[in-house]
């Protein structure tokens, strides 16, 4: 990220980490503004799947710059396309789902 | 059914007519420059027989022949030239015709099969593997060098004529039953004896469609396989025949009943678009009329196209290869992609907005409305099709 330096590169993940804290705060309070209620699991998994989607762009990339461009495209469809998918059932039962009563 | 309609329906095959007729001329006229065009250390191309010819080698005088060999492939017949020097020795080999998808020939020929048998005698010819992912074109590759070398062996050396290679089975005849059953099972689903649960009944055909139409055969039809029904190529034969049956049962159980069975109860791809709209919920796509004449004039100039060239798998355009056998260019690669997110966000989009059936069936609907059948079923049609909106 930062060549040629010894300590910004960690203090980078070390910030981005630390984020990730208000990436699931705020979208509580974001669902909490439209009178959603999503329970800690739920919350879980549709964080663990949006950290995977993050690996999946990542991981696409990084064969991109190995000079593997035909196998970053396919890396990332081929995967990503499964996380969108889980991703909006995971949206469609938790977030969207049908209140009973 | 409106006035141009009808001047379109019967306008139609005669542009496709034209089409193909004027392929046949441009083919014929250009089979002798193709030939001689195969190297430049050719020349002086003079025919001997059907398929066999004698030529000079540009550099060295030395008499060469050339044959000509197919073999049935994936999309149609697989034509080859084989240059054959006096010593026996094969100096040539080159694709005159094929009919298969480009990747599948890019990746027999990128593995270099037919580098194989260059410089090799023709009574001593390699055994070359088959092309893992390609096997139907890489075996016609095989056969018709094979077949081309022994035109000029038998002919030209006296060599003893060589027992017809023998067919390799495939589950061919056990795809073909299991099409027919499963075309069966959707008519019996939508007549009146079906006593079943509809819906469930539906939803587990459409199932076993992805199963076995999509993943395991990889034979739904696409606008490919209509032109070559039309080319009327595949009489000289084609390795498989389980997307075709698939056309012909489709359009015929159209015909006979006015329902459209395989859009709605078969069709893999409308089955997986159709299973990710559930997920949201979405509804289908307006279509306006703009759209829906927009889609049909590219079919019918799509299909031109492949008859005048007579190359049914250079149009495919659909998403199906990429989707279940992982086969297709980048372009449908991203395509594929599109419609299976799109498919979330509104129901069967690939279906409504831009599948070859869809307009397929249109006008197998106006045939039917002009040539007076009374018992046409236009509401099972119109559940199939997209409504259509007229911008005001």
């Amino acid at each position: 990220m930062f060549p040629g330096t010894t300590i910004s590169d960690y203090l980078f993940w070390m910030v981005l980490g630390a984020l990730q804290v208000l990436v699931v705060a705020g979208a509580y309070e974001w669902l909490k503004s439209y009178g959603k209620k999503v329970s800690w699991w739920q919350m879980a998994l549709m964080y663990g799947c949006f950290v995977s989607t993050c690996l999946v762009i990542a991981g696409g990339f990084t064969l991109m710059g190995e000079y593997e461009s035909v196998a970053g495209w396919y890396f990332i469809g081929f995967l990503g396309v499964p996380h969108v998918i889980v991703a909006t059932a995971l949206v469609k039962l938790f977030v969207f789902k049908k209140v009973r009563g | 059914m409106l006035k141009v309609e009808k001047i379109l329906v019967l306008f139609i095959p005669l542009i496709l007519v034209l089409a193909w007729l004027g392929g046949e001329n441009r083919i014929s006229a250009t089979k002798s420059a193709q030939l001689s065009n195969i190297s430049a250390q050719i020349k002086k191309l003079k025919p001997l027989g059907e398929g066999l010819y004698q030529a000079r080698a540009a550099d060295t005088t030395e008499d060469l022949y050339l044959a000509v060999g197919s073999s049935p492939s994936y999309g149609g017949p697989l034509e080859v030239a084989v240059v054959v020097g006096q010593d026996k020795g094969v100096r040539q080999v080159a694709v005159l015709k094929s009919r298969d998808t480009s990747s599948y020939m890019e990746r027999v020929l990128g593995l270099g099969t037919p580098g194989a048998f260059i410089g090799r005698m023709i009574d001593d010819l390699p055994e070359v593997d088959t092309v893992s992912g390609a096997t139907l074109s890489s075996v016609a590759l095989i056969r018709s060098i094979e077949s081309a070398a022994a035109r000029i062996g038998t002919s030209r050396f006296g060599l003893p004529q060589q027992p017809e290679p023998e067919v390799t089975t495939t589950p061919e005849l056990s795809k073909l039953v299991l099409i027919t059953l499963l075309f069966g099972a959707a008519l019996w689903g939508t007549s009146r004896s079906c006593r079943v649960n509809r819906r469930k009944f539906r939803a587990l055909l459409l199932v076993c469609s992805v199963v076995t139409l999509g993943f395991w055969f990889g034979s739904q039809f696409s606008i490919a396989t209509l032109a070559l029904l039309l080319d009327g190529d595949w009489l000289h034969g084609v390795a498989s025949y389980a997307a075709l049956l698939c056309l012909l049962l489709a359009v015929v159980s159209f015909l006979l009943t006015g329902k459209n069975l395989f859009c709605s109860m078969l069709c893999p791809f409308g089955a997986v678009q159709e299973g990710l709209g559930k997920i949201t919920g979405c509804s289908a796509p307006l279509r306006y009329r703009w759209m829906t004449w927009l889609a049909r004039t590219w079919v019918v100039t799509l299909l031109a196209a492949g008859l005048y060239y007579h190359a049914p798998a250079a149009i495919m355009y659909e998403p199906f290869g990429k989707a279940f056998t992982f086969i297709g260019s980048g372009v449908v690669y991203a395509l594929t992609i599109l419609v299976v997110i799109a498919s979330l966000v509104v129901k069967r989009p690939w279906c409504f907005l831009f599948c070859p059936a869809t307009s397929l069936f249109a006008y197998l609907t106006a045939v039917r409305r002009l040539f007076g059948d009374a018992g046409i079923k236009q509401a099972q049609l119109q559940k199939s099709e997209p409504k259509e909106i007229h911008a005001s």
